[in-house]
């Protein structure tokens, strides 16, 4: 599989966009040429690895643009994060916060019922 | 000194609700703002998805003219490059992924699932004070007034709701100024990047396509019927909606951006607008759109 990150900083994305068209043209007439019918099965042959050959080169230079599109779009990840985690860190602390609150009501219910058994019972 | 007493206590009563919690229509608004920016973060991955199903689709007709070693060989690897194209795709989705998880936090932390919580233990707490009242009245001469019970439990629950809305005030009006500056960057990047060199992608695709399939199916009669021709046409539709999801994933961007301005400076006000903001509207608006064209994009639909 292509690995686009070792292909990295080969070309500038306009560089790349302008060879990517040079290899299409490029494509495109060995295409033409393969339909001809007076070739022989050699020079078929040999067409179509020049064709293999150029396919390999067009996905090496579209991965780099995507893979620079993608890089550029991350950049601000680590930010996104550490925002993400304080936030996370914040609802839980709220959430500690009211089972505190709920904690303090069961406490006084259960007080409540054990005082209103111990009243029954005379113990009171 | 009773009177002092008195003074404290409602001063303090009144600092206590003067204290900032969030309107309703403003957590209304976070909560569209939190589905819209959900709903969107799904989109600008699927061009590249979408991309690499259309190249997948011209390499196989691209191969129809080589020798059999070699159209083994192509498929093979332009089944790689797909594989690869995806992957690509789904690492340019970690940002919008925390985009999302941020929407999903601006959601629960405006929630009022902390304070529901709270709501299930009052009537357990009512019950017990009620009968601990009912039993007192029962056997001492002082009677207890029969509503104390369910005051005694409005109490704590008041100050528990109270206390835990104005924290959740607090951390939105601390997170949101934050989220503000970083949803911008994000934003920024995602339509630079979208803008710069892939509406070149784009065109240059389309044009391959075309000249794939006239060198490899046009050119030859026996290749031509009303499946290949209908096929040709879907696919030159699709990539006219990948452009157009392209164009409509760079607006719908920046309206999240401004959207979250308006949340952002709504938040530190205390205006209470009954509707959710115009801004926020032309967001939905926007996802809309991109469902639309997404679901023409999945279906073969023509623009």
């Amino acid at each position: 599989m292509n690995k686009p990150k070792n292909y990295k900083n080969i070309f500038m994305n306009t560089e790349a966009i302008n060879t990517l068209k040079q290899v299409r043209e490029g494509i495109n007439a060995i295409q033409i040429q393969l339909s001809d019918s007076t070739l022989t099965k050699k020079e078929k042959s040999l067409l179509g690895d020049v064709l293999l050959n150029l396919n390999d080169l067009e996905d090496i230079i579209i991965n780099n643009i995507l893979q620079d599109m993608v890089d550029k779009i991350n950049s601000s990840n680590a930010l996104l994060k550490k925002l993400i985690s304080d936030m996370k860190a914040s609802s839980d602390k709220i959430a500690k916060f009211s089972n505190t609150i709920k904690k303090i009501s069961d406490t006084v219910g259960v007080l409540s019922h054990i005082t209103a058994k111990a009243m029954s019972a005379g113990i009171l | 000194m009773k009177k002092i007493f008195w003074f404290f206590f409602f001063s303090v009563v009144v600092l206590f609700y003067s204290c900032a919690v969030l309107t309703k229509s403003q957590i209304k608004n976070i909560n569209a703002f939190a589905v819209s920016a959900e709903s969107y973060s799904n989109f600008p991955s699927e061009i590249i998805k979408k991309r690499a199903d259309l190249v997948l689709e011209e390499k196989l007709i691209g191969s129809i003219l080589l020798q059999p070693e070699q159209i083994k060989k192509s498929i093979v690897k332009a089944q790689e490059n797909y594989l690869l194209q995806q992957q690509l795709a789904d690492t340019l989705d970690l940002s919008l992924q925390l985009i999302q998880q941020y929407a999903s936090l601006l959601r629960k932390l405006s929630s009022t699932g902390y304070v529901e919580n709270l709501k299930n233990n009052t009537d357990d707490l009512n019950e017990n004070l009620g009968d601990l009242v009912k039993i007192a009245n029962a056997k001492l001469p002082n009677k207890i007034p029969p509503n104390v019970g369910n005051a005694i439990t409005k109490v704590i629950f008041l100050i528990g709701d109270k206390l835990t809305k104005i924290k959740q005030a607090k951390a939105l009006k601390e997170f949101i100024p934050i989220g503000d500056t970083l949803v911008k960057i994000t934003v920024k990047n995602l339509v630079d990047a979208l803008s710069a060199d892939l509406p070149a992608l784009l065109a240059s695709d389309k044009e391959k396509f075309i000249n794939t399939y006239t060198n490899n199916i046009f050119s030859n009669e026996n290749r031509v019927n009303s499946t290949s021709m209908s096929q040709y046409l879907s696919a030159l539709n699709d990539y006219d909606n990948l452009e157009l999801l392209r164009q409509e994933c760079i607006g719908a961007a920046n309206k999240l951006s401004i959207a979250h301005s308006k949340l952002n400076s709504n938040i530190r006000s205390k205006s209470d607008i009954k509707e959710i903001f115009q801004e926020t509207q032309d967001l939905i608006v926007s996802v809309k759109d991109l469902f639309k064209t997404f679901r023409k994009l999945s279906s073969g639909e023509q623009t």
